[in-house]
């Protein structure tokens, strides 16, 4: 179980001249879920586009074995599925159509809907709970369904592993959950290896095997979320003063800041 | 509930919603394709009433044809009859509904990559820039139809470039591909107002009303452009057609679904700017048609897919039935066909601006 199904050797991403990630080794393994975490302009993002070969950059990406430099755009988008982050659909365009977008790096000019690309559909519809939705436009959806329409594109495309930038951003706490629930789902069941990138440090911890934490393009922390989501790295990463107890629901870490809570702040004039 | 035939599945309908939304699947040996019912049925239908429109165009004029004269013409008949069907009527049917396919196909192929409706050969300088260079090749005294067509497609093909390259910054947007097109044509057709000025006056006046657009003296040499034309972009287009699905994804998801950005963009850029110039080269510059006939196309199909060829016939409709009216409405005098579309195709627009400011747009 415990292969490589993404990997990254002396990655080097730049804006012109100005380097975003300099050098950075990395090895993501199958089967598994992993959270990357930083502070906004860190490099995470970016080090998701770097790996998905959304971003040109140099050092080599290593996808199931294999040099991503040998292999053709689509030959890769068989293998690795990506959700950028806050996609959007065309007006009036529906689910189904842009699930069946899902597969076109399977599709050749005359097979344009075999009965596998069909399969692969109505399959990546029933898991994320849209077949009901098949009809309707994107566009007409709530935030959430909107995702998960998103979602069932990227797993129409059938790929050992998915990428996902950001998926809970602009969603309510809700929808958040469902989403992640889902994807969780995804690994446990179909067997997926899960990337995302979250802004919620509680999410991350709950939801991942394992965190990584950047700071300027940097990887600062490695681990489990017990091993990451520390007093001290947040201090290091975030720069911000924070306790972390254990979730009385899962037991996983849960950040609380330390900011002066306000019936002190309230008080705090008087005494003066 | 109703009861159904259906006996397998407990609750059918939401099976029966979902294979509606997948639509029909065609599959053969090594051969496989998804039909959307509807889109066949609108394509159809518009078919229809184009083949019904263009014969009306034919049978009236100043000399009234009965139907069984024009079929007997357009299947070799001879005599006085069949010369004027032969002749002019059914090369300007002909000709005006090849014209109006290939502007519908380039608008439709524009709007899509831009994923904006405001997105036409009109709005990205095709069309003034092909003005531009024929007006200037007029005023040279050439007027051949080889110098004419190859200067209308090199001004065309010019003025798209530049519209693309100013707009272009780490990919294209919609919105500012649009703004860029309304400033270039603004300098272009401020530049083709020069030259007519600066023309002798039997040129400028025949440049002058070449730039109002008409199907008027369309031959069989100018429906012979046309046709290869069509013959050449519409089977490029529709070949094209899942790249361009996946390219209004945007462009990152585009890319992650493995699809080469830049080349295929520029293919399907390429495939418009020449259906739109083939279009102009002949037939000047007819407005609105290339932004309104995708728009129908897509209203009625109800999903913004599988609109190329949809677009192209609706195209040709909007075309013949401009084309007729402007013969038409006026009497004796004739309005050539882009004055009609202008017409009728502002107020279009305008309807279009307020119903896309009463809501946020999507660039």
């Amino acid at each position: 179980m415990d292969d490589e199904a993404l990997g990254a050797r002396g990655l080097v991403v730049g804006y012109r001249g100005h380097e975003v990630i300099d050098g950075l080794d990395l090895a993501l393994m199958r089967g598994r879920i992993t959270a990357i975490i930083g502070a906004n302009g860190c490099g995470k993002s970016t080090l998701l586009r770097a790996l998905s070969r959304l971003l040109p950059s140099e050092g080599t990406v290593v996808l199931d074995g294999r040099d991503t430099a040998t292999l053709s755009t689509r030959e890769i988008a068989r293998r690795l599925s990506v959700l950028p982050q806050g996609p959007s659909a065309p007006e009036g365009l529906t689910v189904a159509d842009l699930v069946a977008r899902g597969r076109y790096p399977h599709q050749r000019w005359l097979r344009q809907w075999s009965e596998t690309d069909e399969a692969a559909v109505r399959e990546a519809l029933e898991r994320t709970n849209m077949t009901a939705f098949a009809g309707r436009p994107v566009d007409e959806l709530s935030g959430g369904q909107r995702q998960k329409a998103w979602i069932a594109m990227a797993l129409a495309q059938r790929t050992d592993t998915v990428l996902l930038d950001e998926p809970t951003t602009y969603l309510d706490i809700g929808h958040q959950a469902e989403v992640l629930d889902l994807l969780v789902e995804l690994n446990v069941s179909a067997g997926r290896t899960i990337v995302f990138v979250l802004h919620d440090l509680n999410q991350a911890a709950r939801y991942a095997d394992r965190v990584i934490a950047m700071e300027r393009g940097r990887i600062a922390a490695d681990g489990t979320p017990d091993e990451v989501i520390t007093p001290e790295t947040l201090r290091a990463v975030f720069d911000v003063e924070a306790h972390v107890v254990a979730d009385p629901h899962s037991g996983a870490p849960l950040v609380i800041p330390a900011s002066v809570p306000l019936t002190v702040r309230r008080a705090a004039p008087a005494a003066s | 509930m109703t009861a159904s035939l259906h006996s397998g599945a407990a609750d059918p309908a939401p099976d029966r919603a979902l294979n509606r939304a997948l639509g029909r699947a065609v599959r053969g040996p090594g051969f496989s394709a998804r039909l959307a019912p509807r889109a066949l049925l609108v394509a159809s239908a518009a078919l229809a009433v184009l083949l019904a429109l263009a014969v009306a165009s034919i049978c009236f004029g100043d000399y009234p044809l009965r139907f069984d004269q024009v079929v007997d013409a357009i299947f070799g008949g001879s005599g006085g009859q069949s010369y004027i069907v032969q002749r002019f009527r059914l090369p300007r049917a002909v000709g005006g509904a090849l014209a109006g396919a290939l502007l519908g196909l380039s608008g439709a192929v524009f709007q899509t990559l831009a994923r904006n409706v405001l997105a036409s050969p009109d709005v990205l300088g095709v069309e003034t820039g092909a003005a531009l260079v024929t007006v200037v090749l007029m005023t040279l005294g050439l007027t051949g139809t080889a110098a004419l067509t190859g200067g209308a497609f090199a001004g065309a093909a010019v003025a798209t470039a530049a519209v693309y390259l100013l707009a272009y910054r780490r990919g294209i947007n919609g919105m500012r591909l649009i703004l860029v097109g309304i400033g270039v044509n603004a300098c272009v057709t401020g530049g083709t107002s020069y030259v007519l000025m600066l023309a002798e006056v039997h040129t400028a006046e025949r440049a002058h009303n070449w730039t109002l657009g008409g199907f008027n003296g369309l031959g069989w040499e100018q429906v012979a452009v046309l046709a290869t034309g069509l013959a050449v972009t519409l089977p490029l287009a529709t070949g094209l057609a899942a790249r361009l699905r996946t390219l209004s994804l945007g462009d990152g998801v585009a890319r992650a679904l493995g699809l080469p950005l830049e080349r295929s963009r520029l293919l399907l850029i390429g495939a418009g700017v020449l259906a739109a110039a083939a279009s102009v080269a002949v037939a000047g510059p007819v407005a609105f048609i290339a932004l309104v006939a995708p728009q129908i196309a897509r209203r009625l199909i109800g999903r913004p897919d599988g609109g190329l060829v949809t677009s192209a016939i609706f195209g040709a409709l909007l075309a013949v039935a401009a084309d007729f009216a402007g013969r038409q409405l006026a009497g004796d005098a004739e309005i050539p066909v882009g004055i009609v579309t202008a017409l009728a195709g502002g107020p279009w627009l305008v309807y279009l601006l307020m119903k896309r400011g009463s809501r946020s747009t999507n660039g």
